[in-house]
């Protein structure tokens, strides 16, 4: 697998300490949404931290608030109290909106249940849209990277398909492969099977896991526990606490031989 | 709505047939579809699941290839068979010709609503960034969901992420909006609210409208029903001034 490097610029975001293994260190997390019917708090102090390469699963049962934890390290939502730290960046500390969108377009590679693509354009110009938007890569070499990324996930045959003529397992490939595009140390995965056969679900976590190998971070929801042996490490999430932490040693010392 | 007479198709299906084949053997999607629309139109498509409706809108905006016959669209002053086109042709034609809604609204979650909209117009190039920001802001203006221009969609409601989809949908001001389900996955309320906005598209901004729905009972909100089964026209139901003329194909 290829995996060739970005031309990141530096972003102006606070650098903050954090040992160097560490891509999220997260401190105190708390989360509290309001509404007319009184106060809900969704995370109640989560301290974890998760270091480069580690391919973690985060299980919880519906409304456990895994994915409002997810929410808080890609920056969608805000943490009530506490610090997060993604890549040596605090990303709530003095940051603007639009700093931190443009932190995450180069840091960050997302995927989503229902993969979120842009029905009208074809996979390879779905790629090419988020090199487009984090202004990563000259303008001439996006149509190449983005082939590669689709070769990346054994999808170039399909390059100039729309999502709709392909299978949902191979829009999620491409949607994988829109994610990695910018080249980001972190790839952060909402219940991306959760839409898939088995078939399609296991390609996928295959993939996660030669990505892991090479490097990536990856954190992913699920609500399906059969996925978690797959995955270097486990988390549960239970009523806004995580209450289990399991890193599997020995296939984490398989990967790295 | 008074039902419309129009002189001019917008839209015509000539002879349509889609054919499917897999492993299982072939799939007849579509059966020689003939169907026109002319211009300020509001049409309903109604059918059972798997009745071909999705297929049908499908041959329409050229997503999918057709296996026989034509689509031939008559907009400012010219006429094209879109599945006559090249990929790149229909790209572009697409993009300033018609706009598509989708049951599950398709925002980019790492965008901003007006980032969503305008989109499409930097896709299109039809506006430089500084027009691009104002129309969309007329858009969210449109469809009433302006104050949270600068949010992500995961902190808004998903009526208010359609109406959202509905304003992309109409960045590049394209005569046609072609709509798959749109309140499919909305309460019953919110898809009331929704329904409203398209049909003052209709009214108050001169769209036409073809939207596929599994719900009957919106036959009467429309200027024509076109029942579709097994990949079939089957009845039309023209609607206003309180009677419907009904016939069979």
């Amino acid at each position: 697998m290829n995996m060739p490097r970005s031309k990141s610029k530096s972003v102006s975001v606070k650098h903050a300490m954090s040992t160097p293994e560490a891509m999220i260190d997260m401190h105190g997390i708390v989360k509290t949404f309001k509404n007319a019917a009184g106060e809900f708090t969704a995370l109640k102090g989560i301290d974890l931290t998760i270091n480069r390469g580690e391919f973690v699963s985060i299980v919880g049962k519906s409304g456990s608030g895994k994915s409002t934890l997810l929410n808080m390290i890609t920056g969608i939502d805000h943490p009530t109290e506490g610090r997060m730290v993604i890549g040596g960046t605090d990303i709530y500390t003095g940051v603007t909106e639009s700093q931190r969108s443009r932190w995450r377009g180069r840091n960050l590679g997302i995927v989503f249940q229902f993969f979120q693509l842009l029905p009208m354009l074809t996979l390879l110009e779905n790629v090419m849209l988020s090199m487009d938007f984090a202004e990563m890569y000259d303008f001439d070499e996006r149509p190449e990277r983005a082939m590669e990324m689709l070769k990346l996930v054994g999808l170039e045959k399909f390059a100039n398909k729309l999502p709709v003529l392909v299978s949902t397992g191979q829009q999620q490939l491409a949607a994988i492969a829109r994610a990695l595009a910018c080249d980001p140390p972190l790839l952060v995965a909402d219940e991306p099977t959760g839409n898939l056969d088995s078939k399609s679900a296991s390609t996928i976590i295959d993939l996660f896991e030669e990505l892991s190998r090479r490097g990536k971070t990856v954190v992913m929801v699920t609500h399906d526990p059969s996925l978690t042996s797959r995955t270097t490490r486990n988390l549960i999430i239970a009523d806004g606490k995580l209450t289990a932490d399991s890193t599997k040693i020995t296939r984490k010392k398989a990967l790295v031989e | 709505m008074p039902a419309q007479v129009f002189t001019q198709p917008l839209i015509e299906m000539r002879d349509v047939v889609k054919v499917y084949s897999s492993a299982a053997g072939e799939f007849n999607a579509l059966k020689g579809i003939n169907m026109q629309v002319g211009a300020r139109e509001f049409v309903g498509v109604v059918g059972k699941s798997g009745a071909g409706k999705s297929t049908l809108l499908n041959m329409i905006t050229g997503v999918d290839n057709l296996t026989s016959g034509e689509v031939i669209i008559h907009s400012n002053g010219s006429s094209v068979s879109i599945h006559k086109m090249s990929e790149d042709e229909v790209a572009l034609w697409r993009g300033q010709t018609l706009g598509v809604v989708f049951q599950s609204f398709q925002l980019l979650p790492m965008l901003t609503l007006v980032e969503n909209i305008t989109l499409p117009m930097d896709l299109c190039g039809r506006f430089n960034p500084k027009q691009s920001r104002e129309r969309a802001l007329e858009l969210l203006r449109l469809v009433e969901i302006e104050e949270h221009a600068d949010k992500l969609p995961a902190h808004i409601s998903g009526g208010q992420q359609q109406r959202v989809a509905i304003a992309r949908a109409l960045a590049n001001d394209p005569p046609i909006l072609i709509a798959d389900e749109p309140t499919g996955s909305l309460d019953s309320v919110t898809a009331e609210h929704i329904f409203e906005v398209f049909e003052h598209l209709v009214t108050d901004q001169g769209k036409t409208i073809v939207m596929v729905t599994h719900d009957e009972s919106l036959a009467p909100r429309f200027t024509r029903t076109i029942g579709i089964a097994d990949g079939e026209l089957g009845s039309i139901t023209r609607s206003g001034n309180g009677f419907w003329k009904r016939w069979k194909k």
